[in-house]
Formats: structure tokens, C-alpha cells, sequence
């Protein structure tokens, strides 16, 4: 049984380090969304582009990928935790807030200059309240994330920090000690409930807004902000292109050397037959879930984000935000519990696991678009129902323009929930049916070199993966704005 | 908008009634469920022959790490979620025999020796002699070049503070971890970032020519001379052995019995080394040349007399003070 002591640290410390994460992620995510989204240079699309690829990367190549940081802050493990959580989180943020960006109102932009406002006072004056509903609903997200954090700070905390995730998984995998798991998880769920409602007060529609406003478009760099442009690089570099060069590079070095051998053996069972199926294979595998995941997640997180704006029933809201909080450990434990009597049948079709994953995706998709539908305000579905609009030509008509390209950020967030999974994957996806991560998994758990090698090949054929996936959203994405004609 | 609604519901009402339709399926005596943790590996081929021998179907329920998947098993004792179950090993199987989880005994299937390893090469490019004892990892010669791994959060962890108990005693084991971590001992919460992130002698490339992992591990680090880049300490290691038991709840007890002497088979126990890199228990069973030559099991290992399952709270504890502070 662990004392009442620890267990209150230990609700602090997961408090404190989500706080802090979340305020990091905000501070890096405006100023790095603005310089992607609303300037055009060289590397934006790139930058874009690979800012989201550490959401689906296992602990251990994270753990990987940052670890000049972590022997850079050796001893400061706090640091690295944080450090991790802006690297796992930050695309949350820039693709929010820089979607927002994208459809902020250029006439009220306009107005100000026109006053003579500039620079941080326009921002603050005048863009900032724009965007606090996509910032706020981006902040809650990665604040939710981190609170439910469990790889990343026992992996790189190295064991010695415990969060209410990893004290819940102690309590209940090594000491069967229920009680504190219910209080834990009970603590869990209150703080995404509060925290449901704090984004509800801060993340209300800033005023109803009667222009459409389709995607403006980037402007090439001012002179005047090139600090900025530095600066934005310089973390980007630092965070972003020297990890993920890291993990590539291993891949393509075998004996000190480069070669691309390494990727040969993705085609084969690995050494001694480690692995069931091919690595090329599980990427399949992974592809097929992830395309069913989103086919299934967006629809139904589109059509529940519209009917919550409707209802205006913030409870309802709150019951579609709860599941972001939901312990894994204990859904892992409550699955076997409720369906071990009568094995749920689908337990033995593939078919099961991305429906778990669209589960697990679905809040997230309703949580990114509900945030855009109460950024529109009313103005203009009111003044299109007035007019003798049915709810379907309200919506068909006026609202989905306005909403589009959010629903692509979310689209872009669901293929990567599915094809990151390892919770529900370890546990549904072996034999012929291992997805990309679990393959991984299975290599890097056991000594010898083509292991080794095999599971940075694999990590650098996730990090292709998003890379490719991501950049042919964007790509159909800019298409369809410029054919019209914005 | 209704219409919309109502396609949805009878969409979900389609898929759960299904769904429950389903589950009525009779469980039949030709069928066993596994449960298995998350590192246990059966290949297809294996699974498809004892189906063909026996005409009972498999399958597996995985569970989590041991730990996760000894307290499932309590949890759910009483409701059936499987016939037997694999893996349980050393340090929790006390857990599961308090519960009465098990019908009857536990077989031992295989086991494993958590060693300290080390860099034969590392050592011999800077000219220094490697350690030759456990007691060795606490002189100054040895300051900051080794890595283990968290008890609390990892089983080779937890083995090697048992090994530590063992050969220092109580409260020795404390001093000894005291100087382990004034010799500025790394730890890292998992036995894969210890190997492949920290340990020189892996592919990884890290900075520690010593790191705690298996008498196995050499094996897979044969290089391009036929020589092993690393060596095991054969002295001091523990023994995490793993079992098989029919579980209290199992509904086919019968099956259950023939996939445990399935799985003490030879054909099953000499592919034991190559799937699950571990030790046979079978006396007959074969291990690959590979492991004959570079994967010495240790002759004499240390801890077996220890109540792992009663001591592990206060080890743990006076561990994380040692090293919280």
C-alpha cells in the first residue's frame, strides 16, 4: 500500500509538470505556428511536415532520438521530461493555433495596422483574442496528454519520478493494491474534468463572427522578423532536426558506416525468425488500421463535435472529453475484468483493433473541430436558418467551408493516433497481425546487432511514413484552396 | 438530421446486438486459451502443430509484463479469462500460489540468468582490467562505467538487487548500493535503454562498458571475427525461472494439461533459446552452437533461497531512499 504521502506528491508532481509542459508548449507553439502558417520560406511546409512525426514514435526511440539532450542534461532527468513532452506535443499546438492563424479575418487585421497598432501589440490587442479558442483547445489537449504521460517520464525519468499514471501502474502490476489505483484514477478524471472546465470558460467564442473567412494565405518573411525566424529555427533545429537526423542516421550506419542494408532487412523475419511477419508487412498492417481508424473516428467525432454545438449541453460536452483522461493501465486491466467471462468475440478479428483505435481517437477529432465550430460563432448559421436554410444546407452551405481544413488538421491527427497505438496494440496485435510499433517493440527488446539495426530501419520507415501521409494531406489540403481561387 | 440519427443508432444497436450474439458461442473442450505475457513468443507453426496433435485450437491472451499479468490473474480468478497460463515467473509466483490462482503445481518451462555483461573490447582498447565479481563494481577503477537498471520498474532490475541481497546480506546489500551509487552507477527504467542507449558493447555505442543484462546476451554479439564483443560475470547472477500452471477457473483443465506438456516437449524447449532467448529446462532439449559457445549459463547462481514475493516492498524501499536522496 503506498502512504497517503506519496500518493499526494505524487498527484502534485503530475500537476506541476503538466502545467509546466502545457505553459512550454504554448510559449514554443504561437510564435513557431505564426512562422510556419502565416510566413512563407524555404523549409515552412518541411518544418510542418516533421514537427508532428514524434506523436508516433515508441518511448524508447524518443528516448533514442533525444539522447544528446538527455546527456546534455544528465542528472536534470525533470528537465528532460519536459524537454520530451514539448518534443511529443508541439505539433498539437503549431497545427491548432496555426490552422486558426490561417483563418484569422485579414479586414480586422487590416483595421489595426490601420490604427497603428504593430507588432506584440497587435498581437496581443488584436490576434490573440482570435485565436484563444483554437489556443485554449490545443492547450487542454497537450495538458490532458501530460497529465496521462507514462512512457515518457518513466523512460526518461528513469524510473525515479512517478506520475499518477505510473503510480497507478505500480499500484496495480506489482502491488495489487486496488485502493490506491481508484483514488488515483478517480484524482485522474477530476483533473480532466477540471480542466474540461477551465477551456470552457477561457475558450468561449471571442465574438460571432458574420464573414467567411477561407484560408488566407502566407506572406512571404518581413525584414523586421528575422529575429523571430531565427530564433523559431534554432529550436526547431535543436528539438526537432538533430533527434530526428539521430534516429535516421543510426539507420543508415551499420559498422560505422552508411548503407542502406539495414532497410534490405525489412523484407525478412529477422535474425532467427525474432519477428512473425515482415516489418514491410506490419507496415501494411499498420496502414490498413490507421485508413479504417480515421475512416471510422472523423464522422462520428465531426458529427458529435456539430451535435454539441447544438445541444450547448456542457455535460454532454464533458462525457466526450473524459475518455482523454481515462487511465490505459486500468482500461487494460477493466478489459480483461469485464469481458474475461465471455471473451469479446471480436478479440479474435483484426478488425477490432482499429476500432479501439478510433475510440481512442474520436475525442481528440471532436476536441479539434468542436473548437473551430464555437470559434464561427452563430452569426452566420442563424442568419442562414432565417433565410429558410435547412440544418443539412446550414451546414453543407455555411458551416463546412469554414470548418474544412480543420477537419483536415484533425484527419491528420487520427491516421497518427492509429499509427502510433502501442497500449491497445500490445495487447490485440501479434502473430500476422503486428502493426509497425509492436514489430519495433519486438526487436528492440532482445541483444545483437541486426536487431538493433532492424528496429532503427523500422523507426526510420515510421518517421517516412508520417512524413509521406502528412505532406499528401497538406498537399490535397493547399490544392483544393488554390483551385478556389483564395 | 433524424433520419441521420437514426441510421447511426441502428448502426450501433446492429453491431452490439452482434456483438453479444457472438459471445453466447459455446467455449468447447476443443479450445484452450493461453494467458501469456507481453514478451513470451509462440511462432504459428508451433501453435498449428499442436493443433494437429491434439485438435485443440489456441489462444493466446496477452497480458502485460509479468507483473501486470500474475495480478490480472488474481483479479480475475474466479471468472474464467483462460486455461493456463505461461510466464509467471520466480518473483511474482508466490503472488499467484497465496491466491490459490493455480491448480496444483507451477512447472518451471525456462529460465534466464540476469548478469552484469561488459565490453571485452572497450576493456582491452584502454588497457584495463574488467571486473571479475559483483563486489568489483564499487572500486574506483570501475567510477561511472556502469549502467543498471530501476528494480522498481524493471524485472532484471529487480533481480539484480536480489542477487545483491543475496551475496551482501541484509543490511550489507544497502552499503553496497550506497558505494554503487557514490561510483556513480547509471540507471535507466528499462532493460532496453540500459543496452541500447547507455552500454559501449551493443550497437547502440553508449558510454558504459558495463551493463547489467543476461548470460545470453554475448551470443548475440558475435562480430565479424567469430569473437563475442562482450562477456557475462557468471558470478553473481540470479536465476529468473518461468512457469506453467492450469489455472483454478480453467473450464478445459484437460487441454490445459496437454499444452504444458507440450510446451516441455523437446520440439518446443530447443527453440526456446532462438524465440525467447532463455534456457531450456529440459535436459534433452538443444540450445544453438551459437549459445553453447558464447552462452554460458551461470554455474552457481545466487538468491534462489530469498522470499522475493515477501521481501520485494522493503527492498524496493531502501533502494529508492538510497537513490531518491
Amino acid at each position: 500500500m503506498f502512504g497517503s504521502t506519496q500518493v499526494q506528491a505524487t498527484i502534485w508532481f503530475t500537476i506541476w509538470q503538466a502545467v509546466l509542459s502545457t505553459a512550454l508548449a504554448v510559449l514554443f507553439g504561437l510564435p513557431i505556428a505564426f512562422v510556419l502558417y502565416k510566413r512563407r520560406f524555404f523549409a515552412s511546409r518541411f518544418l510542418r511536415t516533421i514537427l508532428v512525426i514524434p506523436f508516433v514514435l515508441p518511448s524508447i526511440v524518443v528516448a533514442i532520438a533525444l539522447s544528446d539532450l538527455r546527456e546534455f542534461f544528465a542528472g536534470k532527468e525533470i528537465l528532460v521530461i519536459l524537454i520530451a513532452h514539448v518534443f511529443l506535443n508541439l505539433s498539437l499546438v503549431v497545427r491548432i493555433v496555426g490552422n486558426a492563424y490561417l483563418q484569422l479575418d485579414p479586414e480586422l487585421e487590416a483595421a489595426g495596422e490601420l490604427d497603428g497598432a504593430a507588432g506584440l501589440k497587435m498581437f496581443f490587442g488584436v490576434t490573440l483574442p482570435q485565436l484563444r479558442p483554437a489556443v485554449v483547445s490545443a492547450a487542454t489537449l497537450v495538458f490532458l496528454f501530460c497529465v496521462t504521460s507514462f512512457a515518457a517520464i518513466l523512460l526518461l525519468g528513469a524510473g525515479n519520478f512517478n506520475s499518477i499514471e505510473t503510480l497507478i501502474y505500480f499500484s496495480l502490476s506489482q502491488q495489487l493494491d486496488l485502493t490506491t489505483a481508484a483514488v488515483l484514477s478517480m484524482v485522474q478524471t477530476a483533473l480532466t474534468a477540471l480542466a474540461f472546465l477551465a477551456s470552457r470558460k477561457l475558450g468561449a467564442a471571442p465574438f460571432d463572427d458574420e464573414s467567411q473567412v477561407e484560408d488566407s494565405q502566407a506572406k512571404p518573411i518581413k525584414f523586421r522578423e528575422l529575429p523571430l525566424l531565427v530564433l523559431v529555427l534554432a529550436v526547431l533545429f535543436a528539438l526537432f532536426v538533430i533527434p530526428l537526423g539521430t534516429v535516421l542516421l543510426r539507420a543508415f550506419t551499420i559498422d560505422g558506416r552508411l548503407s542502406v542494408a539495414n532497410f534490405e532487412l525489412l523484407a525478412t523475419l529477422g535474425a532467427r525468425n525474432l519477428l512473425d511477419i515482415t516489418v514491410i508487412e506490419a507496415g501494411l498492417n499498420s496502414l490498413r488500421n490507421a485508413s479504417i481508424a480515421t475512416l471510422v473516428a472523423l464522422p462520428i467525432g465531426v458529427l458529435t463535435a456539430w451535435l454539441l454545438k447544438r445541444s450547448r449541453t456542457g455535460w454532454l460536452e464533458l462525457v466526450f472529453v473524459l475518455p482523454l483522461g481515462v487511465s490505459t493501465v486500468v482500461l487494460g486491466f477493466g478489459y480483461l475484468i469485464s469481458f474475461g467471462g465471455q471473451p469479446l468475440p471480436l478479440r479474435e478479428s483484426w478488425l477490432v483493433l482499429p476500432l479501439v483505435q478510433a475510440l481512442i481517437a474520436m475525442p481528440m477529432v471532436t476536441r479539434i473541430v468542436h473548437s473551430r465550430l464555437i470559434a464561427l460563432g452563430d452569426a452566420s448559421s442563424e442568419a442562414a436558418a432565417n433565410a429558410g436554410a435547412s440544418t443539412w444546407q446550414t451546414f453543407r452551405f455555411i458551416e463546412f467551408p469554414q470548418i474544412k481544413s480543420t477537419i483536415g488538421t484533425a484527419f491528420g491527427f487520427a491516421l497518427l493516433v492509429s499509427i502510433g497505438e502501442f497500449g491497445s496494440s500490445a495487447l490485440l496485435a501479434y502473430g500476422d497481425q503486428a502493426t509497425l510499433p509492436i514489430a519495433l517493440m519486438r526487436l528492440i527488446s532482445r541483444p545483437g546487432e541486426q536487431n538493433y539495426s532492424m528496429a532503427m530501419a523500422t523507426s526510420a520507415l515510421l518517421i517516412a511514413l508520417v512524413f509521406v501521409l502528412v505532406s499528401a494531406t497538406e498537399l490535397i489540403r493547399s490544392r483544393r484552396s488554390s483551385r478556389q481561387g483564395v | 438530421m433524424r433520419k441521420l440519427i437514426r441510421a447511426v443508432a441502428s448502426i450501433a444497436a446492429a453491431t452490439f446486438i452482434s456483438l453479444s450474439l457472438a459471445s453466447c458461442a459455446p467455449t468447447s473442450a476443443s479450445q484452450i486459451t493461453v494467458v501469456v505475457h507481453d514478451s513470451v513468443n509462440i511462432s504459428d507453426e508451433l501453435i498449428a502443430e499442436f493443433t494437429k496433435q491434439t485438435g485443440l485450437e489456441v489462444k493466446l491472451l496477452r497480458a502485460g509484463d509479468a507483473g501486470a499479468m500474475t495480478n490480472k490473474l488474481v483479479l480475475t480468478k474466479d471468472q474464467p479469462i483462460g486455461d493456463l497460463v505461461y510466464g509467471i515467473d520466480n518473483t511474482f509466483s508466490g503472488v499467484a500460489s497465496a491466491n490459490n490462482v493455480i491448480d496444483g503445481e507451477l512447472s518451471a518451462i525456462d529460465f534466464a540468468d540476469v548478469c552484469i555483461n561488459y565490453d571485452k573490447l572497450w576493456f582491452s582498447k584502454n588497457e584495463q582490467a574488467a571486473p571479475t565479481s559483483v563486489a568489483d563494481l564499487i572500486k574506483p577503477e570501475f567510477r561511472e562505467l556502469t549502467v543498471v537498471q530501476n528494480p522498481a520498474t524493471s524485472s532484471s532490475g529487480l533481480a539484480f538487487l536480489a542477487a545483491t541481497v543475496s551475496i551482501f546480506g541484509d543490511p550489507g546489500y544497502k552499503d553496497f548500493w550506497q558505494q554503487l551509487k557514490i561510483n556513480e552507477v547509471k540507471v535507466t527504467a528499462g532493460w532496453e535503454d540500459a543496452y541500447f542507449t547507455d552500454f559501449s558493447g551493443s550497437s547502440g555505442k553508449g558510454n558504459y562498458p558495463i551493463v547489467l543484462s543476461y548470460s545470453s546476451s554475448p551470443a548475440s554479439e558475435v562480430r565479424d571475427n567469430g569473437e563475442s564483443q562482450t562477456e557475462a560475470l557468471l558470478d553473481g547472477c540470479y536465476r529468473q525461472t518461468e512457469f506453467a500452471g492450469v489455472l483454478t477457473s480453467a473450464k478445459n483443465k484437460a487441454g490445459a494439461q496437454k499444452f504444458i506438456e507440450f510446451l516441455l516437449s523437446d520440439k518446443f524447449q530447443s527453440q526456446l533459446a532462438e524465440s525467447m532467448y532463455v534456457y531450456p529446462v529440459s535436459k534433452t532439449a538443444t540450445v544453438p552452437e551459437s549459445w553453447q559457445q558464447f552462452a554460458p549459463m551461470a554455474s552457481q547462481p545466487v538468491g534462489g533461497e530469498l522470499d522475493v514475493n515477501a521481501k520485494r516492498d522493503s527492498w524496493l524501499k531502501a533502494w529508492s531512499d538510497i537513490f531518491a536522496g
